[in-house]
This record gives structure tokens, C-alpha cells and sequence, in this order.
């Protein structure tokens, strides 16, 4: 059997799994929020390989050493760094400046801090709050908002964005239902009139944006359509005054993919698959050797 | 198909629907009224690859699972209300609207049976003209330059007096002033419908600078999207009618560009992609000489 030809086979799936992520990058180099993914690959586990039967005063095995025999997709890693932000002067685009702190923990460009320990520590990032079609919560960083028929604030798909009472936000005045027309955001999330007041909406309380700090964003689940889900024992919790978070109204965050890099990526994964199916190419000459011209008198 | 090419070709086509969306704002830039529009880009649904228990090894940073894009898609296309700027044309039939206003006026359309009935639309071009009224020779009707009816504040169309020229008020409120007597008082004519856009995602465009609500939206809600303009809500952000003027595109030609080179190269980079996913297409058909 020729181990190599089945790592080679392997290497062609790993990188063309690679191209996929780097093509969806570039598919959303112009989507609001979107994170870069980042595809990591991981060798086969290792195995121990002893020749076996070897010369006449060798013992029964000798062993060689350890042998990886292929590659794999591992895992798609959403690269939580911010993206631009740039003006829109829409009043129903909002952004998320975030910049977090974990005690004792200086972060990289890409939001980690490995301690001395080894331990990784991976920077807080807040999201938007949505309610997707199930009534489960999902968060975005998509903060393109706008209003439907009932006075309701939906993103772009259509799913009602939360309030801190953790019920849909709805622009309509309580008791009279005439729609809030003049409003502008602070930079905690509130809503306030044009008189700077708060907005006071059916709970009684004031109307402002739910804001979820997410402990650790690798943890979070890309669903799609601009959503994270969270799984069981992820932390979360409602943005706090001193977590330094701040929205911007009229503001957008543009995608973080890097299109240089994206490109570079793309034509690496091509040449390392073709560089793959060279070998495939090389081992199958040899057994075409092996076959046809040994032995042939 | 492998992945790349799927998720490429998914995402040129999100981009040439872009295209189409600037260039319709492009070949407006002359248009009276015009109000540009803008989508944006989402990520169309993830799918995961499950992996087994068991399969994550220290220093994992993501949950189980292998998560694939599958490109992006255009969403959310709606109207940028922003104001024109205003140009003087000295015509006294010519209205510009000033805030975020609307004109309603009542399209004459056939129904399956081709009988005309009359339907609500809005508009935000003022260029009007006169028409005859065939039963009443004393009256003339205010029309758009398509000849559709613009209504009072009664929800009739607006009727002119014949032989007499208009003032329009600020507040909308049209006067005539007769044209044979110099020193007669002028005659209240009718107060124009205007309505405040206040949910303008809501609007739909149906060409003919013409505006409608979606089939439904019920005429009781209609308030809340579309709100009459009266003197008790008109404080804020006041809506005025200037006339003699007429309100241009809100299309600013260098943003059109900039976004229309933005769009260009990102289509650029999808066909790259595409051509690249092609090619190793290419390198596994030829894996046998």
C-alpha cells in the first residue's frame, strides 16, 4: 500500500476546504459586520510505524518512528477584530465601538493573550441582540436596522431586535400608537427624543438597545444571514457602563476581510492543492512502473 | 461543484444586482424628485459539518462543528429620503417639497375588467399642469405631468378655478387670484394632500416616480407609516411646499461611482475565486494524464 498517496488525497480535500473559506471572505468583503473566517487545518493523528522482518540477526520488529498519514479540515475560525466603521447618515444604521478589558490580559490584533501559563485568553466583544423566527435570541453585528408595518425594529432579515427588558424594540408611542418619528440613540444604547429625554416605551421603561457582552466570541456559532448563536455554557451577559462600549448612530461596521490577503490565501490553497495532485500524479507513475516495466524481460 | 464555485457564483450574482441598483440611481441623476436607493450585503445561511464527540483536542478555540459560508446576498433595498437641492424654474405649477414629505395624488389605472379606477399613490414630483374637466368648464383639475389626479385634503382632486393663476402657500394651502380682475380677492382654492414619509423603508417604488404601500398594509395603519401633515404635527422637522421650484435627484454622482467601483472590484475579486475554484476543478479532472 502507498500511505502517501492517501495523504495526498487528503492534503487536495484540506486545501480545497481552505479555498472555500477564503472564497466566502471574499463572497462578504462588502457585508456590514461580517467576520473573516480562518480555516485551520490538523494533521491525522500520529502512528508509530517498525519494519518488520528485517535482517537475519534483527529482532522480529525495529521501529522506524512516527508518521502522520494526511490532514484535515479542523475547524473555521471567525477572526472577531473590528472592522471599519464609516459614516452612513442613515439614523437606523448603528455600530458597536467596543474595546474590553480582561484584567491582567494585553491583547493582540486579533483580540488573544496567551499567559504565561499557555493559557488563552480570547477578547470580550459585544453584539446586538436579535430574536430569530423561533424566538430564540441570536446576536449580530450587522447593525442595519429598519422599521416594519407594526412600529417594530427589525435587521435586515426581519427579526425584531431587543431591548434591555429583553422585548422587541417598537417605535410607537405607548398608549397612543403614533409612531416615534425624531429619535436619536446615546452612546449607552438609550433612545431619547429630540429634547435629549428618554423614550419611554410599553414596559414603562426606557427604550435602549440590548447590548450582550460574549465572554468568549470563538465560541459563538456563525448561523448565517449576519447571526451568532451561542451554544450551552457560553458566557453572556448585558453590556455593563464600565465595559467601555459605545453605538454609534449613522455609523456602520464595514467587514473586516482583508481582500489582499484573502487573495494571497486563495492562490496558496490553489498552488498547495496543485502541488498535492502532483504527487498523486508521482505515486501513480510509480505504480504504473511497478506494474507495467517490472518484471517485463 | 465544489464549494468555492457555488459560493462565488452566488455572490457575482448579489454584486450584479448591485450594479443594477447603482446604475438605476445613475440614470437618475436628472430626474425630478428621484430618491436614490441603497441595499446592502448579508451572509446568505451557514451550514455546519457535524464532527464526532471526541474530536476536539486541546487548544480547539470553536465549538464542535466545521461552519461553511455560502457567499453573500443582497437585502434590505430602501429608499434614502434625504432632500434634493431645489431649482428655481419660475413656473408657477411647478411645487417642490421641502422635508420628508409626500405628495398624495390618485392614479387613474385600469382593473382586470379595464374599467378605471382610482388609486392611491404618492409622489414627490412636483411638476404639475392643468386639465380640462370636461363636465365643468369653470373648473380645471391639478394634475401630475402623467396626467394622475393630486388630491386636496378631502381626498378629492384638487380643482382650479378656470382663468385664474395659483399661489401655493407654504403650508401647502393653494390660492387663485383671478386673472381678468386685478384687485379681486383672492379665492381659497384647497389645501394639498401631504403626507410625512415616517417609515420610508416601508415605501415601495413603482417607477413614474411614483410611490405605493405594500398590498398589506391596511388604510388604519397607513397613519402610522404615511402620516397626514395638519398644523398640530408639523412643528418638527417642518414639511413646506416651495413654489416655482422643483426638487432634482438626491443622486450624488460621486458616491454613485465610488460605490460603483466598490462594486466592480469585488465582482473582480468573485471571478477570481470562481476562476481559481475552476482550475482546481481542472487539477482533479487531470489527477489521470
Amino acid at each position: 500500500m502507498l500511505r502517501g498517496l492517501y495523504t495526498a488525497a487528503s492534503g487536495m480535500i484540506a486545501q480545497q476546504r481552505r479555498h472555500d473559506v477564503v472564497t466566502n471572505n471574499i463572497a462578504n468583503i462588502n457585508t456590514p459586520g461580517f467576520k473573516q473566517g480562518n480555516a485551520i487545518n490538523r494533521s491525522f493523528p500520529e502512528m508509530l510505524i517498525a519494519r518488520t522482518r528485517g535482517g537475519e540477526h534483527d529482532p522480529l520488529s525495529v521501529p522506524i518512528g512516527g508518521i502522520h498519514t494526511g490532514v484535515m479540515a479542523e475547524e473555521n475560525v471567525s477572526l472577531h477584530a473590528r472592522g471599519d466603521i464609516v459614516e452612513t447618515n442613515n439614523p437606523f444604521d448603528f455600530a458597536i465601538l467596543s474595546d474590553m478589558e480582561v484584567p491582567g490580559a494585553v491583547f493582540d490584533a486579533s483580540g488573544h493573550y496567551v499567559g504565561e501559563d499557555g493559557q488563552r485568553i480570547a477578547r470580550p466583544q459585544a453584539f446586538f441582540t436579535v430574536l430569530n423566527a423561533q424566538g430564540e435570541q441570536r446576536y449580530s453585528l450587522n447593525g442595519k436596522f429598519s422599521v416594519n408595518a407594526q412600529g417594530q425594529m427589525i435587521d435586515s432579515e426581519g427579526n425584531p431586535v431587543l431591548g434591555r427588558d429583553g422585548q422587541p424594540i417598537v417605535l410607537l408611542e405607548p398608549g397612543t400608537d403614533l409612531p416615534i418619528v425624531n429619535f436619536r440613540i446615546t452612546n449607552t444604547g438609550l433612545f431619547v427624543d429630540a429634547d435629549g429625554e428618554p423614550i419611554i416605551g410599553a414596559s414603562g421603561e426606557p427604550v435602549n438597545l440590548l447590548l450582550t457582552r460574549i465572554e468568549n466570541p470563538n465560541q459563538l456559532v456563525r448561523e448565517g444571514n449576519g447571526l451568532y448563536r451561542l451554544n450551552d455554557g457560553g458566557q453572556a451577559r448585558p453590556v455593563e457602563a464600565e465595559d467601555r462600549v459605545e453605538v454609534r448612530q449613522g455609523f456602520m461596521e464595514r467587514s473586516n476581510v482583508d481582500a489582499a490577503q484573502s487573495m494571497v490565501d486563495m492562490m496558496s490553497a490553489l498552488r498547495a492543492y496543485e502541488a498535492n495532485q502532483k504527487v498523486i500524479q508521482f505515486y501513480d507513475r510509480s505504480m504504473d512502473k511497478a506494474v507495467n516495466e517490472v518484471g517485463r524481460v | 461543484m465544489n464549494h468555492s464555485m457555488i459560493n462565488a457564483a452566488v455572490s457575482i450574482q448579489a454584486l450584479q444586482q448591485k450594479l443594477d441598483l447603482v446604475s438605476n440611481n445613475i440614470a437618475n441623476t436628472n430626474t425630478t424628485g428621484y430618491k436614490r436607493k441603497e441595499a446592502s450585503f448579508q451572509d446568505v445561511l451557514t451550514s455546519v459539518r457535524q464532527q464526532p464527540q471526541g474530536f476536539a483536542r486541546e487548544g480547539r478555540m470553536t465549538p464542535l462543528g466545521y461552519n461553511y459560508g455560502w457567499g453573500a446576498k443582497l437585502v434590505q433595498a430602501e429608499l434614502n429620503m434625504a432632500q434634493g437641492t431645489l431649482k428655481e424654474t419660475n413656473n408657477p405649477l411647478d411645487l417642490a417639497i421641502h422635508g420628508a414629505g409626500l405628495f398624495e395624488i390618485a392614479a387613474v389605472m385600469l382593473n382586470e375588467n379595464d374599467e378605471p379606477v382610482q388609486q392611491i399613490r404618492w409622489t414627490r414630483d412636483g411638476s404639475f399642469k392643468l386639465g380640462v374637466d370636461p363636465e365643468d368648464p369653470e373648473s380645471m383639475f391639478l394634475l401630475t405631468k402623467d396626467g394622475h389626479f393630486v388630491l386636496n385634503d378631502g381626498s378629492e382632486p384638487m380643482r382650479i378655478p378656470a382663468n385664474h393663476r395659483i399661489q401655493v402657500r407654504e403650508d401647502g394651502m393653494i390660492m387663485a387670484y383671478d386673472d381678468a380682475d386685478e384687485f379681486a380677492e383672492p379665492v381659497e382654492v384647497g389645501q394639498l394632500k401631504l403626507v410625512r414619509a415616517v417609515r420610508p423603508q416601508l415605501l415601495e417604488q413603482l417607477g413614474d416616480n411614483l410611490y405605493t404601500l405594500p398590498a398589506d398594509i391596511t388604510p388604519e395603519i397607513r397613519e402610522t407609516i404615511l402620516q397626514t401633515v395638519n398644523e398640530d404635527n408639523n412643528a418638527i422637522d417642518p414639511i413646506t411646499v416651495q413654489q416655482g421650484y422643483l426638487e432634482q435627484s438626491n443622486v450624488v454622482l460621486a458616491d454613485e461611482l465610488t460605490e460603483l467601483s466598490m462594486v466592480q472590484r469585488a465582482y473582480q475579486l468573485n471571478s477570481r475565486a470562481l476562476a481559481s475554484a475552476d482550475q482546481m476543478l481542472g487539477l482533479a479532472n487531470s489527477l489521470r494524464g
